[in-house]
């Protein structure tokens, strides 16, 4: 009879646990309606492809890039440090798996804004309001760093550090992606080496 | 003014749609669907004048999510298009309202293929064979 007992004790606790535990299972909106429309739809968090130049080539630690195509895609080319979390594992599992640390900015990216639209929406709606998104995604990324080019006689000091942005994560992100996998943090390592000689200062 | 009923439960399963690529209608098949379906726009900007005759209503932002707005979804029980001129936009509210429960909710996709990539990586020669300094 203690026995039997006891073991309803341990699974009801087992049951407790697996419910708290992160993982797959059912999680519904959380939020205030009104709050989430405000910002969401009003104040929209959007990051530009200029600011998320900045980030990379910074190699910003507040934030996380995380991708949201394919992991073929992905494995073709990325924005160098972020993460592959396809849309559909995403979707699949509860999002404190991937939006775990409260410290840290996350960017969902993608092809275009709709996947990463659909995932800002359901990570605010799950109360993770330090997600945002890179508006206009890989396409803008590609149109504005990778393809952008000066066209003109004179240009001013604020559109020279536009493009001296844009131009070191052009570098960064070629060079980065043209290297097999192996040697991909290797490089970043010699980058950040010759990015702190490059500053000077004392040691 | 917001409802004050949560949202329905389950988000990933209100969201499947979204996953599966099943809530996406291309302009072609939104003129099929046209007579029976509620075209709802989200942008101020556009003209939907020349719209009349059908069921075409124009939701600001801050709408969305109102009393109003979810009954009036609700109640037509039919076809719901939703259309604006950037496809987050339509994705972001698609995603907030499907949240609420709104059923045979879709988005207008216009001519160009949502998440689709339009430029080639070329890779950089120079630094493949500079890859062997790393090694």
């Amino acid at each position: 009879m203690q026995i039997r007992k006891n073991m309803s004790v341990l699974l009801i606790a087992l049951g407790f646990l697996l419910v708290l535990l992160p993982g797959s299972g059912p999680y519904s909106f959380s939020v205030d309606p009104q709050t989430l429309v405000t910002t969401i739809m009003e104040k929209e968090p959007f990051f530009s492809v200029d600011q998320v130049a900045k980030f990379v080539i910074n190699e910003d630690s507040t934030v996380q890039l995380i991708d949201l195509r394919t992991k073929r895609e992905y494995d073709n080319f990325n924005i160098p440090g972020s993460t592959n979390i396809p849309f559909d594992e995403f979707f699949k599992m509860r999002p404190e798996t991937w939006l775990y640390n409260p410290d840290t900015r996350y960017i969902f990216y993608s092809n275009d804004d709709t996947y990463s639209s659909y995932a800002l929406v359901l990570a605010h709606g799950l109360g993770y309001k330090n997600c945002s998104i890179m508006k206009g995604g890989m396409n803008e990324w590609f149109e504005k760093i990778m393809n952008s080019k000066f066209s003109g006689d004179k240009i001013s000091p604020r559109e020279n550090a536009l493009f001296e942005t844009r131009s070191r994560a052009r570098k960064f992100f070629t060079e980065i992606n043209s290297l097999p996998d192996s040697l991909k943090l290797k490089y970043a390592e010699s980058r950040r080496q010759a990015e702190k000689k490059l500053d000077g200062g004392c040691e | 003014m917001i409802t004050k009923d949560h949202f329905k439960p389950g988000a990933e399963k209100n969201a499947l749609p979204a996953l599966l690529g099943t809530n996406t209608l291309e302009l072609s098949q939104m003129n099929i669907m046209k007579s029976k379906a509620m075209v709802v726009y989200l942008d101020n900007e556009i003209e939907i004048n020349n719209m009349e005759g059908r069921n075409v209503f124009y939701l600001p932002a801050r709408e969305l999510l109102s009393r109003q707005t979810i009954r009036r979804l609700k109640r037509f029980g039919d076809t719901i298009i939703l259309v604006s001129e950037e496809a987050n936009v339509s994705a972001r509210a698609w995603m907030l309202l499907s949240q609420k429960g709104i059923e045979n909710l879709y988005i207008s996709t216009g001519i160009e293929e949502l998440e689709h990539f339009k430029y080639k990586f070329q890779p950089d020669t120079i630094a493949i064979a500079r890859g062997d300094e790393f090694n």
